[in-house]
């Protein structure tokens, strides 16, 4: 049973990007196989130098880099999104694969359950 | 096989644009809510557009008469809730654009 989890807002505008860490969290406690793809403007979440502290909020990209000692390997993100946003400084990038338009949709056909948010 | 649902207008182009890259041509689409209004745009949509793609393309009866949007268009079946959920169980998974 695979999840993608596909996330398409930034960081700290609203609180979609937390929920998503949610759901990714719960299921990862219920040792559920799921993967992350971000896509659009959740490319932000994933830019280097977050200092989110001053506007009192934690920090999303220090957050993501924990998931991995949570059993969350899988991260992607959309290349063409980055480039359209002009991201090239990605904050722990060896850990997330970027992925082409093609990968994308073999990935919402491969997975068993898609939640994007 | 997937079915997709899609409840936005057209002018949310990056929403179509991802909707477009990920369907297949054995998956459907169902209009609801403002996507409703896109059933009557699908005479003009470019080669590589979802509607171009998708095996069926449903829009939800009640959202459909809830905007005025026209009962009668050539590649569309109007359904109601009924053959909606049908619809979710027939179709391996439901992905929701939004």
């Amino acid at each position: 049973m695979s999840i993608l989890l596909v996330q398409q807002s930034a960081p700290y505008g609203n609180s979609s990007a937390k929920e998503a860490l949610d759901i990714a969290l719960s299921a990862a406690t219920f040792e559920q196989d799921i993967s992350i793809l971000f896509t659009g403007d959740a490319c932000y979440q994933l830019m280097a130098n977050q200092n989110s502290e001053k506007i009192d909020q934690k920090n999303i990209s220090q957050m993501l880099k924990a998931l991995p000692i949570y059993g969350i390997e899988e991260m992607y993100v959309d290349e063409d999104c980055l480039r359209k946003r002009q991201i090239t400084h990605l904050t722990d990038s060896s850990s997330i694969k970027k992925l082409s338009k093609t990968d994308i949709k073999k990935m919402y056909q491969s997975a068993d359950t898609v939640i994007r948010l | 096989m997937i079915l997709h649902t899609i409840n936005k207008t057209s002018s949310h182009e990056s929403l179509n644009q991802q909707l477009s890259d990920t369907v297949d041509a054995c998956d459907s689409v169902i209009l609801i809510e403002n996507g409703a209004y896109q059933a009557q745009q699908l005479t003009s949509t470019p080669v590589n557009h979802w509607s171009q793609t998708a095996k069926n393309i449903y829009v939800l009866e009640r959202d459909a008469l809830a905007r005025g949007v026209s009962m009668s268009i050539d590649k569309i079946n109007y359904i109601d809730y009924t053959k909606f959920v049908e619809l979710s169980l027939l179709h391996d998974k439901v992905i929701s654009w939004y």
